[in-house]
């Protein structure tokens, strides 16, 4: 009896450190997918491509004023797509307001949604988006193709759309600004760029 | 009811059930303004009722964990725990029948999106209420019962958290 009492602490106590280590396992598995998931902003299809003309509008902003997209301005302006009922818009908007404040002095922080205006006032008033133009215009979004939010569009001093993607954190919302500067309008784009210079590594390795 | 089981599987599936059902709680608290933002994405219940309802799932799924420890509870506890398990499942088969498979479950943590492998967790969550339901026993439970239940529901609760974070990171790597 003594040996079956041994052997089942003995058991007990495996499984313990066995589920142990699966629960390691697991949580590893997910940083791996983590950090091998892309970090810039995704460009989904369609829509103007980043390096071709923005389609022009002129759309009333909730605060009043008209706001002009696409066609040369003297200042950039990222185009924001979001929605009263997406979690991670919420989240998003106060890393929202300190880029708006961080690079205030080239760039414009315009949002922009569709539905119903009294719906939107409200949100806006509750989020305390004053301080931005936010435009109603399903247009816009179908212009754009934005088919899931949050959604960014980078547009550049000229008219061209200069980087663009589905923006969930700070470093994707971050990553179009960096996009513009390096010249790559999308991930894909940096992504691809990267991977023809990369034979041409392989093969001057080769013939040494 | 009938003595076919021996107390201490219900007391393993109680415990077990009741540490999975804590943790729940603990996350969606932590981060409740999310959570709220996640019921009001499932758009079932009105704006005005979204917050009330995302404490009352909060608050059901902590008392029903509590409940489910305490020996005269327990199957108040598992009916408990049974009916936030239906009323969340059932929010998750609609957006799932509504085609919004992008939906954040709202199930705390990092987040993972709804899926029909979150229903068939749900279900297998239910038959462990179910398991912690089932009528005791009169036996009474000795130090060495009591070291079974702990390492047992300890390992339930364990394996558990490994399976919903592999489920969970198996749906976002299908998505990206």
């Amino acid at each position: 009896v003594s040996l079956l009492v041994l052997s089942n602490v003995v058991l007990w106590v495996t499984v313990l450190a066995l589920v142990l280590v699966v629960l390691a396992l697991a949580r590893q598995v997910g940083l791996l997918n983590e950090r091998i998931a892309p970090m810039g902003a995704l460009a989904l299809d369609g829509g103007p491509a980043a390096g071709s003309v923005a389609p022009s509008f002129a759309l009333p902003s909730l605060d009043g004023g008209e706001v002009r997209i696409g066609g040369t301005r003297d200042r950039a302006m990222l185009l924001f797509f979001l929605s009263p009922d997406c979690p991670v818009c919420k989240k998003l908007l106060p890393i929202l307001r300190s880029l708006a404040a961080a690079e205030r002095s080239w760039l414009d922080v315009v949002l922009a949604s569709d539905g119903t205006e009294a719906e939107h006032r409200k949100f806006r008033e509750r989020q305390k988006l004053g301080g931005f133009a936010y435009l109603l215009s399903g247009e816009l979004g179908l212009a754009f193709r934005v088919a899931k939010l949050p959604y960014a569009v980078l547009i550049g001093e000229t008219g061209i759309v200069r980087a663009k993607g589905l923006v969930n954190s700070r470093e994707q919302l971050e990553s179009l600004i960096t996009a513009k500067e390096l010249g790559h309008g999308t991930l894909q784009d940096f992504l691809a760029a990267r991977r023809e210079t990369a034979p041409e590594a392989l093969k001057a390795g080769d013939s040494e | 009811m009938s003595g076919i089981l021996d107390p201490v599987l219900p007391w393993i599936a109680a415990a077990a059930l009741a540490l999975i059902l804590a943790r729940g709680a603990a996350l969606k608290l932590l981060d409740l303004p999310r959570f709220s933002g996640a019921v009001a994405a499932y758009r079932i219940v009105p704006a005005a009722l979204v917050a009330p309802a995302a404490g009352a799932v909060v608050a059901g799924e902590a008392a029903a964990a509590s409940l489910l420890l305490v020996p005269d509870l327990r199957r108040l506890g598992a009916t408990l725990a049974a009916l936030v398990l239906a009323v969340v499942s059932a929010g998750v088969w609609i957006n799932l029948r509504r085609g919004r498979f992008e939906l954040d479950c709202g199930c705390g943590g990092k987040g993972q999106r709804i899926s029909a492998g979150l229903l068939a967790r749900n279900a297998g969550l239910g038959a462990l209420a179910l398991l912690a339901a089932i009528g005791p026993v009169a036996r009474p439970l000795g130090t060495a019962d009591l070291l079974v239940i702990a390492a047992a529901s300890l390992a339930w609760a364990g394996l558990y958290f490994a399976g919903d974070a592999l489920l969970a990171s198996w749906r976002t790597r299908a998505a990206s």
